[in-house]
């Protein structure tokens, strides 16, 4: 009794995937004197025809959703839009995140920015005596949340091998976040790299006076890093850590 | 602009022409739409997170060294943020009972190119097409979106879900073999 072509291979032989001359000139003998395996390379022929037809599918209104995407870029990435069909129902927490990112925005204009390079220094020591350490503050923290500077998730593992291509010594793996210390020069390779990893930011960073930078990231469930609904008033003295913490 | 191959799109944009991003929002905004939606089957959901996927490229352009084509660097984006966004979804599906299905989608096919394909395949060909590759397992529907729907290459496909090219070639296969019983099923390839 004959053997069929397998489906592996009519499936292969159907998108014309390379088969080796042997292994095509094989199927093809078969095909000719085989009409159950004609009848099934027929068919997923038509199958991958009507896949293929899928392209069909797309946004609706695409040349609004180009425009939408691009006036988000250049604001910075808050969400402006709806591309077509707006949800009926907007939650209020929602509603209030953009509030609280219309008052951190404001915070941030004063304050000259993310990119500001200049300003004060606010150190404290810790456990480290050579340490010069740059308070991590409440209302940064918030503020971040609330710009959604942290997007996205991004695995454990993954911090800690950003930090191990940095040469960083891990300091900590918790639950919540990943500490390292690392050179101010490797640092700064670093900053370019932070949104590769979905937009991060590292939420605490110390200028140690031997040069080196100690760094934390949060990994935590996202559910713990959910936009704040109000941004706290921040002392005076955390204004400066958040333009040293940028720089 | 449109001439100009991604590498020298990117370079524009890198050199500090940031309307020049522009032109790649239109080359994949539907290729990696379809791809968010197989993932999500919510018409805004997908479009919100096709969006952010751009954001966040736009961002992290400088990340990318031209060491990979810019399709596959932007769909390993794509496939990263869609398995976080996922996670976070099924945390969240906890407390929400049943989400409703998106019908309306199938009516948002274009119909342009419906026409091309009309002497083919018809509307609910292809909405039954839609049904049954929606039921597959994660791995076979995203794997035959990258290679039957968007046309990618083998090796493509095995750099932008960073699995070896075996594997590709498997749960191609598999997913095929299992979206053909399905159709033949529900009568479309009798």
């Amino acid at each position: 009794m004959m053997d069929h072509v397998s489906f592996d291979r009519l499936s292969a032989y159907a998108d014309n995937t390379p088969l080796s001359v042997a292994d095509k000139t094989s199927i093809e003998r078969h095909l000719a004197g085989c009409a159950s395996c004609r009848d099934e390379l027929a068919r997923i022929r038509k199958m991958l025809q009507m896949l293929s037809s899928l392209k069909g599918l797309g946004l609706v209104d695409s040349d609004r959703f180009v425009r939408n995407t691009m006036r988000r870029i250049s604001d910075g990435g808050h969400v402006v839009h709806r591309v077509s069909k707006s949800r009926a129902v907007r939650s209020a927490a929602t509603a209030a995140v953009a509030a609280s990112v219309v008052i951190a925005g404001t915070i941030f204009a004063t304050m000259g920015g993310f990119f500001n390079t200049t300003g004060p220094t606010t150190v404290a020591r810790n456990e480290d005596p050579r340490a010069v350490t740059v308070p991590v503050s409440y209302a940064h923290n918030r503020i971040s949340r609330a710009m959604n500077v942290f997007r996205s998730d991004v695995e454990k593992d993954a911090t800690v091998s950003l930090l191990e291509r940095h040469r960083a010594k891990i300091i900590a793996v918790t639950d919540s976040y990943v500490e390292g210390r690392v050179s101010a020069s490797e640092f700064n390779r670093m900053l370019n790299t932070f949104y590769h990893l979905g937009g991060r930011r590292p939420y605490m960073v110390s200028s140690d006076m031997d040069g080196f930078k100690t760094v934390r990231f949060l990994v935590g469930e996202p559910a713990q890093r959910e936009p704040q609904t109000s941004v706290p008033a921040m002392p005076e003295s955390d204004i400066h850590v958040l333009v040293n913490f940028h720089r | 602009m449109s001439d100009y191959s991604d590498d020298a799109v990117i370079a524009r944009v890198l050199a500090g022409d940031a309307d020049a991003f522009e032109e790649i929002i239109k080359r994949y905004n539907d290729k990696l739409f379809r791809y968010v939606y197989s993932k999500v089957n919510n018409y805004d959901e997908a479009a919100d997170v096709t969006q952010d996927i751009f954001v966040m490229a736009y961002e992290s352009l400088a990340s990318f060294r031209g060491e990979s084509k810019f399709y596959t660097w932007l769909f390993s984006i794509t496939i990263n943020y869609c398995k976080n966004h996922q996670k976070k979804s099924r945390r969240q599906a906890s407390v929400s009972i049943n989400r409703p299905d998106d019908t309306e989608f199938e009516m948002q096919i274009h119909d342009e190119r419906v026409d091309i394909e009309a002497g083919v395949i018809d509307r609910d060909s292809l909405r039954i097409v839609k049904e049954e590759l929606f039921k597959l397992p994660d791995d076979y529907r995203e794997i035959l979106v990258l290679r039957d729907i968007e046309g990618y290459s083998y090796n493509d496909i095995s750099s932008m879900l960073s699995i070896n090219l075996a594997n590709v070639k498997v749960r191609i296969h598999r997913g095929r073999e299992m979206l053909k019983k399905r159709l033949s099923e529900r009568g479309l390839l009798s």
